[in-house]
């Protein structure tokens, strides 16, 4: 296991195929509201992509050392005999520790950030909030838990998806400033022309699912 | 207070129609495309959201007096993540062929932003018996659109319209042999992610032609 | 605002609340699930096994469980083809390496089929699956996988009965009765050429997923090797 092609196809897949946006839904709301300037997109795709690194790999290591089945079998070492841990099984508390972790994370991010780069902090601090409560972030960690990554393919996994939501949402942001002079019938303007928009994205991106690593 | 007094009945009307949560304030789109693909994954969905945001907007409403307000979201955050944790062990166990199709996307009713939203923008401003009353109502206008979106997803896309029971689904309807072989095709687009871009595109253009609502770029 | 003490106090207090809820419905429940998880194994090694989910009779847990104590035998083997203790549920079918784990399909005391467990990489993901041969340890009688991680339409395919009804009837022993497996082709199988007996039809864009499935199908069917031989030397299971 392992090896650099390994990681390279967990990464192409994150961006391209298995877009979390684009084939998977996750991140819709903030992806249509926001797609409306490009200097916001910019920004929130930036702040996915920081949020979603730093917080994949430290679910992965909550779920491992903490809830999975037998997770906590190294407290057996600690106290030795009166318990056995090694089929305790904690993963039902897993959504409301990630969500936790998540929002806590999040605020961290944002004070570190307000300390040591205000620049950083002014261009992408108003966003940070907002995602503590975006569908990709959550579905990060849960497609990381679903699909047995281990740590490193966790850390790239995060990345990548981070990525592919950066770059579907500047690219729609695009598109759709492009757009803002066309004449669209005023009832499909907004979210129903930005949705047919994603479809095509959608299916740009789908080609790439030919590819072979 | 009486139940059925036509502030309820605003309160459940609403949403469905002329303030849908999906179509018309675009919340909670995330996790309702991705269980469109059949119609019994969305109907169980559905259900499933239903009960979330109905319980939590109740149990937020119950405390909203005694909630310390720089802590609100993680609490609105851990009730519902809780909730959200129920239904998946029960769906786990009850209906074990349904949640292994639905996967994590059961966990991302969490981040459901109509969750979340109607949390801060209504119950904790209501008492409970308006709070569930919002609840039922924003849940039933997220069932209307992905029901209608799943229908033709799936009528369109496999051929097939599934109902849900204890297993893996009952085939109510299925497009005949016989029209196979005169030549007609299912359209596989539509059971691809873009397929549901598509058709939420178009139910939401239809549903703002139908109540005249605009929306400036 | 509330004060610092009562905030932490409603926090704790919410946190213990929901936790015992939560801890509560588990509890209630787990059983159920665990049941619910062998169940779904057993089924896929029936639909192995080319036993065939009738109208009359939906396969629920309980169907399943009573067709599978009917007529299914399990045991493990080691690589040697000898019998061997094991707890089936806690092999790990991924890297069964010592101790491989047997269905026998049994009915009115006839060996009708053999299913042993497959796992391998294919494109992204690992891919799960049971294959079953004849008794003869040489025909296919039946695969399905049950668990993967594959593009949908493409590398996913390999669930779909177009792709594993292509197995039933092919051969996993070569000439010389070496156990080679099934090989998944890019493209169509020639059925003039005499090694087609060995191959299937490939998944138009999954050439990697396919490569994945046969290379594994030789891997895990290899180390039943010595088992198989046993078998058809004795000529009864």
């Amino acid at each position: 296991m392992g090896g650099f092609e390994d990681y390279l196809s967990i990464f192409t897949k994150a961006v391209f195929i298995e877009n979390i946006v684009l084939a998977y839904f996750l991140g819709l709301c903030s992806f249509l509201a926001i797609s409306k300037s490009i200097d916001a997109s910019v920004g929130i795709g930036m702040a996915v992509v920081v949020v979603l690194t730093i917080t994949a790999p430290i679910n992965w290591f909550i779920y491992e050392f903490l809830l999975s089945k037998g997770a906590l079998v190294w407290l057996n070492t600690l106290f030795s005999i009166q318990y056995d841990f090694s089929n305790t099984d904690l993963s039902f508390l897993k959504l409301i520790v990630f969500i936790s972790v998540i929002a806590a994370m999040v605020q961290l991010v944002e004070m570190f950030m307000e300390r040591f780069s205000q620049s950083l902090y002014s261009s992408l601090g108003i966003f940070l909030p907002l995602i503590a409560v975006n569908c990709s972030i959550l579905g990060g960690s849960l497609f990381m838990v679903e699909r047995e990554y281990n740590v490193t393919e966790t850390m790239v996994y995060g990345f990548g998806s981070g990525v592919g939501f950066f770059l579907a949402i500047v690219a729609l942001a695009s598109v759709r400033y492009r757009l803002r002079y066309s004449n669209i019938p005023p009832r499909l303007r907004g979210v129903g022309m930005a949705m047919l928009l994603t479809g095509l994205l959608s299916m740009a991106f789908m080609a790439f699912s030919g590819i072979d690593l | 207070m009486e139940l059925f007094n036509s502030e309820s009945k605003k309160i459940i009307n609403d949403p469905i129609n002329v303030n849908n949560p999906i179509s018309l304030q675009v919340l909670g789109i995330c996790s309702a495309l991705a269980v469109t693909i059949r119609l019994d994954q969305a109907i169980i969905m559905t259900l499933a959201v239903i009960f979330v945001l109905c319980s939590s907007n109740v149990i937020l409403s119950l405390i909203r007096d005694y909630i310390p307000s720089r802590v609100r979201i993680v609490i609105m955050l851990s009730v519902i993540a809780s909730l959200v944790s129920v239904v998946d062990e029960l769906l786990q166990a009850y209906l074990y062929d349904m949640s292994k199709q639905l996967s994590v996307f059961v966990g991302l009713i969490i981040t459901n932003c109509i969750i979340m939203g109607r949390a801060e923008a209504f119950a904790l401003k209501n008492g409970p018996s308006k709070a569930f009353l919002d609840g039922l109502g924003n849940g039933l206008g997220y069932g209307m659109i992905i029901i209608i979106v799943s229908f033709f997803r799936e009528l369109f896309g496999a051929g097939t319209i599934t109902l849900p029971d204890g297993g893996a689904g009952y085939v109510l309807f299925s497009i005949p042999e016989a029209w196979y072989a005169a030549g007609y095709e299912n359209i596989g687009l539509l059971v691809l992610s873009p397929g549901a871009f598509f058709i939420l595109g178009l139910v939401i253009w239809t549903q703002r032609e139908i109540f005249g609502i605009e929306e400036g770029e | 605002m509330h004060s610092n003490n009562y905030t932490l106090g409603f926090v704790f207090i919410v946190t213990v609340i929901l936790g015992t809820l939560l801890s509560f419905t588990k509890e209630n429940v787990r059983d159920l699930q665990e049941y619910n998880l062998k169940a779904d194994v057993k089924k896929n090694i029936l639909r192995s096994l080319n036993f065939v989910e009738t109208e009359s009779e939906p396969w629920s847990n309980e169907v399943v469980e009573r067709i599978f104590n009917k007529n299914v035998q399990a045991f493990c083997v080691n690589t040697n083809g000898d019998f061997v203790d094991c707890i089936l549920e806690e092999v790990d079918t991924e890297r069964n390496i010592e101790v491989l784990p047997v269905y026998l399909k049994v009915v009115d005391n006839k060996t009708e089929g053999i299913a042993v467990p497959v796992a391998g990489k294919g494109l992204w993901s690992t891919v799960f699956g049971y294959i079953a041969l004849e008794p003869d340890t040489d025909t296919v009688l039946g695969i399905q996988f049950y668990k993967h991680g594959e593009t949908p339409g493409l590398g996913g395919e390999v669930e779909k009965a177009w792709f594993t009804n292509n197995f039933v009837g092919k051969k996993i022993r070569s000439n010389d009765d070496k156990v080679i497996g099934i090989e998944v082709l890019k493209g169509k199988v020639d059925s003039s050429n005499p090694y087609s007996m060995h191959q299937v039809d490939g998944i138009s864009g999954a050439t990697v997923t396919g490569k994945g499935v046969g290379s594994f199908l030789k891997e895990d069917l290899g180390r039943y090797e010595s088992y198989f031989n046993k078998v058809r030397a004795d000529g009864t299971i």
